[in-house]
């Protein structure tokens, strides 16, 4: 038995919804405890006072990343079946910059805005109300953005094939950025704590 | 050197890098998958016994496949209706339905079903619409030469980026 589960068709559609719902729900509470759910804690990022979220998520790339390569080392998950977002790599950094300043104006992503919610902040409801405006925009505007948003495609490009590394180096290279990183941005954070 | 928490797991986490290295591949050593590459020359050599299965719908199909592809709905294909014998292909478009469907022939015991890795996208980029980036090497040149024959033998057009050309890239739009 190895996973995906639900594309070798252990279980069905409800099931694999059901899961989601409960994986979001511990993701969420993960945020939440993490910090994460505090519009000037996320804030702090950019100002570099407080770099939680750089630390949380290479911690958490990390972790997913050496977990998911040795689980498809061993057999139990069949890493050719997981699915990867194709690149297109200039509507992809034009939505990145978008993201990028709706996050540090509203202190929040789409995410951590509905972890913020259950603590009952009203500014993370503002901001969802926002967000599925966007959406609703963008649905619309679609049919008009159509040719750029398929533009400059790259197929499902990943770091081994775009730099012809085997996966095992690229593990090692990650592991040293995210612990140099580390301790690079407690030093950050040192200096820039009371300005 | 006081061993805290944090250097604990930061130890951990590099220990199990440096084993990857040396692992180097995560994908287990079995392949399900085949390369367009491999494919064409397996189709070229015409050695094996091959069954090529298109899962798109029947309008993509009509529109283009892979020669000697056969047209079977994902939803209704049946493992048991194929020659265990013989080499086994799937392919479909950008998505997992040709992986999950060669895992079901692989379950019901079939050792040569293969799915095409790329799918239909990969087969026109590298196959029917190769590109020689300009800059290339001296051994890529060369080895275009190859590449392109493979192109012709399926009615590709192969091209040589320069200055005037424009680099095509076949795209499917949606998903």
């Amino acid at each position: 038995m190895s996973a995906p589960f639900f594309i070798h068709g252990f279980f069905g559609d409800g099931t694999s919804l059901l899961i989601a719902v409960i994986i979001g729900i511990f993701f969420g509470f993960f945020l939440e405890r993490g910090g994460l759910g505090n519009a000037t804690k996320l804030v702090g990022q950019f100002y570099f006072y407080d770099m939680t979220v750089f630390k949380m998520m290479f911690t958490a790339i990390i972790t997913a990343m050496l977990g998911l390569f040795w689980l498809s080392y061993f057999g139990f998950l069949d890493l050719s079946l997981v699915y990867l977002i194709p690149t297109y790599i200039l509507p992809q950094i034009v939505g990145g910059f978008i993201f990028g300043i709706g996050f540090v104006m509203g202190g929040l992503c789409p995410g951590t805005s509905c972890v913020a919610l259950t603590t009952g902040r009203i500014d993370s409801f503002i901001l969802i109300l926002g967000m599925i405006f966007g959406v609703f925009v963008f649905g619309e505007a679609f049919p008009l953005i159509r040719n750029f948003y398929y533009s400059t495609p790259m197929g499902n490009a990943t770091f081994p094939r775009l730099l012809n590394a085997s996966y095992g180096t690229l593990v090692f290279v990650v592991v040293i950025i995210a612990i140099v990183g580390f301790v690079g941005v407690e030093k950050i954070e040192k200096k820039f704590a009371n300005k | 050197m006081k061993l805290t928490q944090n250097k604990i797991l930061a130890g951990s986490a590099i220990i199990l890098s440096v084993f990857a290295v040396i692992a180097g591949s995560p994908f287990s050593s079995k392949k399900s998958y085949i390369n367009p590459e491999q494919f064409a020359d397996t189709l070229i050599s015409k050695k094996q016994n091959l069954t090529v299965v298109d899962l798109r719908d029947k309008k993509d199909y009509n529109d283009y496949h892979i020669p000697s592809a056969i047209n079977v709905n994902a939803t209704r294909i049946d493992p048991s209706t194929f020659d265990q014998k013989n080499m086994i292909v799937l392919y479909s478009g950008r998505d997992n339905i040709s992986k999950t469907i060669q895992y079901k022939f692989e379950k019901e015991g079939f050792k040569k079903a293969y799915f095409l890795n790329g799918g239909i996208d990969d087969w026109m980029n590298k196959i029917i619409f190769p590109v020689l980036l300009k800059n290339s090497s001296e051994a890529e040149k060369k080895n275009f030469e190859n590449i392109e024959r493979r192109s012709m033998y399926f009615g590709g057009q192969p091209e040589r980026e320069d200055e005037n050309s424009v680099k095509k890239i076949y795209r499917r739009e949606g998903c």
